[in-house]
């Protein structure tokens, strides 16, 4: 026996795939064009302005340029990226039920949310690096919860 | 027939456009209010601290309200086109109210804005090369393209940021599973 996949909605995945792409690329910055800019005046940054406090300090650069969003924002666009990307492959290996990929969505938040308050009461510093990762933990888990609507797992006998 | 998903659409459209208009105003306040220092990073982006993603909920309040109040499940192609609707109208309200209050309230508000940042960027103490170019770097505040730019980039970023929020939502609150 073995799998094979049927691919759903392929037009929303496509345009889900460019439009998450184009997030990404905009949201690396004037730094990923080799553009020098003074900080928050390039487009890039307008366009983040309300979805990210864009603190220098919480952010990565890019070839002496600060990314548009910070570090944790940029973990929860490029691994939403990553996630859109992975689905198929991740539905091949173990198709989960969306009420699973739900729960793990929540406990990321909550993990990001325990990860601010810590910080913000100084029980702990955070770092650009650990941002990041939690990031990236909740925009891997906000893709999965979209997975079974375009790919879904057959089991073929051969 | 499904009921119609635009009042949805238009109520999250308010909510998320007045919020983002309070908080680019509110903070243009806050930053003036302030003595330039020389920082990157000026106290009115302390807002964002607080409403740090509240531009991208948009699509997941229009996709709630719409299958809560109408009782109906729908795809996640439906709550896409439900978020990034919401996101745009959302960006063009914030716009006109943006407009409203730096053409007719407060006239002198961008102006005042570009001189803080001017002020800032001397507080720095650069070298004349270098302050030249980032004067250059910094649009005319009192010119129609530099809004046209900035609301048309957000109409975009919002628009797709929302699109997937909405298909969340849709997963979420309005899924047959």
């Amino acid at each position: 026996m073995y799998a094979s996949l049927q691919f759903n909605n392929r037009v929303l995945y496509t345009l889900v795939l460019i439009g998450t792409l184009l997030l990404v690329i905009i949201a690396l910055g004037p730094g990923l064009f080799s553009n020098p800019t003074i900080f928050n005046t390039s487009w890039q940054f307008k366009a983040f302005h309300f979805l990210c406090h864009q603190d220098p300090a919480r952010s990565f650069f890019i070839n002496n340029s600060q990314m548009a969003v910070c570090a944790r924002c940029i973990g929860i666009y490029g691994a939403f990226l990553a996630g859109v990307i992975l689905m198929p492959f991740v539905t091949l290996v173990k198709e989960v039920k969306f009420r699973y990929y739900f729960r793990l969505m929540l406990g990321t938040i909550i993990l990001n949310l325990i990860d601010v308050l810590g910080n913000q009461f100084e029980l702990w510093t955070n770092t650009n690096e650990s941002r990041l990762i939690l990031g990236f933990l909740f925009g891997m888990s906000t893709a999965f919860i979209l997975s079974n609507e375009f790919f879904k797992k057959l089991n073929t006998e051969e | 027939m499904k009921p119609s998903y635009w009042p949805s659409v238009f109520i999250s459209a308010i909510i998320i456009g007045v919020i983002m208009a309070v908080m680019g105003i509110g903070s243009q306040y806050m930053t003036i209010s302030n003595e330039p220092t020389g920082a990157q990073f000026s106290i009115g982006q302390l807002v964002g601290f607080v409403v740090c993603l509240v531009a991208a909920i948009g699509g997941i309040i229009a996709t709630r309200h719409y299958a809560k109040e109408n009782d109906v499940t729908f795809p996640i192609g439906t709550g896409a086109l439900i978020g990034f609707m919401t996101g745009v109208i959302g960006v063009v309200i914030s716009g006109v109210i943006n407009l409203i209050w730096t053409k007719l309230l407060d006239p002198g508000l961008n102006q005042a804005v570009y001189d803080w940042q001017v002020a800032n960027l001397e507080a720095q103490n650069l070298p004349d090369a270098q302050m030249e170019m980032a004067l250059s770097f910094m649009p005319d505040p009192t010119s129609m393209s530099t809004f046209f730019i900035a609301t048309g980039v957000s109409l975009l970023v919002i628009g797709i940021v929302n699109a997937l929020s909405g298909m969340i939502g849709a997963k979420i609150f309005a899924s047959e599973e």
